[in-house]
């Protein structure tokens, strides 16, 4: 894990994030508590609530 | 001479428009009570107007002054109707000759120096006729005038003029710089306009003074004169009233499914006071039947308060509104039975009208109203079993919407009525079932269920946006559902038996269906997560959900998205979920 947010607008999640190395990343959504589950592994964590998002990502080079 | 102008063609000549002409309109400055009118010819239906045609061959029922007198076509020229004409003349004569100017206002009832202020010059001399009528809103006065003259035309000098006048307005009808003029036989005259045709519609009931008067301008020497005839009163021109009885009805040739509109006036009956006008419209409706009828009249600012009735044949009601938009009508029945229906507008508070009976009611408004009739025959009802689900062709993803109604189904009370519509899902696939009815206002608390091909219920939902309902339902097996309709708290319905469930209301709703079937899931581990394309700078966005991998329990459920970073890059991933009412309080991780 490089980086975590639960809540930043309401309850809603915001990462700011600068990579260190260059690799292929994961952005995993999820519902809260659910912050520990397994990238590996389907049906790892367990949160408490569901329902729509939008996600949007932007990746600014350095 | 014959007349020039049999109809009211004087309206469309720009020349002849007591409107636009300035040589020819001096409009008193009172606040007209009437107003040209410009509508085809008069149908007329009454004369209010005694001996409005001379054909007594004497001034019965009118009053005059000055040199008045009948005649007949031996005066040179001839009447416009019948055979008799009367002849104003600003001149001297048997009947004792023209009177001065303030004896003339006197008679007119007009204030001192009226007659001077049209502003063809001094006014000297003259005569006059008049009688007093009582007229309904919306009559039309006409009559036909001929002027007459010796002085130099078109001149400006001995501006002699004729002119009407019904309280509070008096108008000039010509003068000697008219461009009408032509060549008379009249022994007596150089020339005359030849007859024309006027018309004044009439705005308010009420009681009206009506004069024809001609005067002598400028001096005393040359006279003028004024012929008129074939004064009339009449109703203006709507051939549908009266249309206040089931036995007069005006036809909307509706015989099931179709549309009728039509544009009228509470108030255009002549028998009734214009508040008490009622209009029926006759209609045919089969069983089942759905009639909208629609008044739009306060929306665009008529004084009518409308109320809008339906009757059966028998003159029963069977459905009224007084106020949907505002103070306009609607009103939305399903026929029980198939009948001659009869719509009918009236004015608030006149709901308890004999169909039966013209004016058995008292409204308190009238005014211009438009009315709108559709009429559906429902094949989608009965629809309140599996066995007769109304089909949406959903096989998998796709989109359906529809606009109907909970209380349609004419074998069942409206509220007890249940609409079915079956679509075909596959395992993973999610169904979004949507209700739009108290949003827009219609009556209906909806209630939405889903069951699968054995009528077994895998989702419902009473209350979701206000009291509309909304199911989001992911299927685990691929299958046959079927989404159901009802009213609160008909939840309990059995799908395979009509009218097996009580609800409590009944109205419209929109209904929306989306199946996606999604292929990003699952996407919960780093083997299966969604590609972003994101190499480098760039963005991504998706609108997704929690809770859409059949696999899970739905907040189990993690979507993960994948996409390559330099060193350095910065990523700025964001989630809007709860900021739009979304359920998910979500967690982010950048792996």
């Amino acid at each position: 894990m490089t980086a975590q947010n639960d809540d930043f607008d309401d309850s809603d999640s915001l990462i700011d994030f600068t990579a260190e190395f260059s690799d292929t990343y994961y952005v995993g959504v999820s519902s809260f508590a659910n912050s520990n589950y397994d990238p590996f592994f389907e049906g790892s964590g367990t949160g408490d609530s569901s329902g729509f998002y939008d996600l949007f990502l932007t990746v600014n080079d350095a | 001479m014959k007349r020039t102008e049999k109809n009211l063609k004087i309206n469309t000549d720009p020349s002849r428009d007591v409107n636009s002409d300035p040589t020819t309109k001096k409009n008193q400055p009172n606040e007209p009570d009437v107003s040209r009118d410009i509508s085809p010819p008069p149908v007329i239906s009454n004369i209010a107007i005694e001996n409005g045609d001379f054909e007594t061959g004497t001034f019965a029922e009118w009053r005059t002054i000055g040199d008045t007198s009948i005649e007949t076509e031996d005066f040179g020229t001839g009447p416009s109707e019948g055979a008799f004409q009367a002849l104003l003349t600003n001149g001297a004569g048997d009947s004792g000759g023209s009177v001065v100017d303030s004896d003339l206002e006197e008679f007119l009832n007009l204030a001192p120096g009226v007659l001077d202020g049209f502003g063809n010059g001094d006014v000297t001399e003259g005569s006059a006729i008049k009688q007093t009528f009582t007229a309904n809103a919306g009559d039309i006065l006409t009559f036909d005038w001929n002027f007459l003259t010796n002085e130099a035309t078109p001149g400006d000098t001995f501006n002699d003029f004729a002119f009407f006048s019904i309280n509070p307005l008096t108008i000039e009808l010509a003068d000697t710089t008219s461009f009408l003029f032509l060549e008379t036989l009249a022994p007596d005259f150089s020339e005359e306009t030849g007859y024309q045709t006027n018309s004044i519609a009439i705005s308010e009931s009420g009681t009206y003074t009506l004069s024809f008067g001609i005067v002598d301008v400028g001096d005393d020497a040359v006279d003028s004169a004024l012929l008129v005839d074939n004064i009339q009163i009449g109703f203006d021109g709507d051939p549908s009233e009266p249309n206040d009885t089931i036995f007069e009805a005006t036809s909307t040739d509706l015989f099931g499914e179709g549309f009728f509109s039509t544009s009228s006036d509470i108030g255009d009956n002549p028998n009734l006071s214009s508040e008490n006008d009622v209009d029926l419209f006759e209609l045919f409706l089969d069983a089942g039947d759905q009639l909208i009828a629609d008044i739009d009249a306060s929306i665009f600012g008529s004084e009518l308060d409308s109320v809008l009735s339906v009757f059966d044949s028998t003159g029963f009601l069977v459905a009224q509104n007084d106020d949907f938009d505002d103070s306009d009508s609607l009103i939305d029945f399903t026929a029980e039975f198939s009948d001659t229906y009869y719509v009918g507008v009236s004015s608030f508070a006149n709901s308890n009208y004999d169909p039966f009976f013209e004016g058995s009611g008292t409204g308190n408004s009238s005014g211009s109203y438009d009315l709108f009739l559709t009429v559906n025959d429902d094949p989608s009802e009965p629809n309140d079993t599996i066995f007769e689900a109304t089909s949406t062709d959903l096989f998998g993803e796709g989109f359906f919407s529809t606009s109907s109604d909970i209380g349609d189904n004419p074998n069942l009370s409206s509220e007890n009525d249940v609409d079915l519509f079956e679509l075909f899902l596959d395992a993973g696939d999610q169904l979004i079932a949507d209700i739009d009815a108290s949003i827009f206002g219609s009556e209906l608390d909806s209630v939405l269920s889903v069951f699968d091909s054995t009528g077994f219920l895998v989702a419902q939902n009473d209350d979701f946006d206000d009291s509309d309902s909304l199911i989001d339902f992911t299927a685990e097996f691929s299958d046959t559902y079927y989404v159901g309709v009802s009213s609160f708290a008909n939840s309990n319905y059995d799908p395979f038996f009509e009218g097996s469930g009580t609800g409590d209301s009944s109205g419209f709703y929109d209904l929306f269906l989306t199946v996606n079937d999604d292929p990003s899931e699952p996407n919960d581990t780093i083997f299966e997560a969604t590609s972003t394309d994101l190499f480098g700078e760039g963005f991504f966005s998706t609108s997704s959900e929690i809770g859409d991998n059949p696999n899970l329990s739905s907040e189990n459920d993690v979507d993960l998205f994948e996409l390559f970073l330099d060193a350095g890059d910065q990523l700025i991933a964001d989630i809007d979920a709860s900021i739009f009412g979304s359920e998910l309080d979500s967690v982010l991780s950048s792996i």
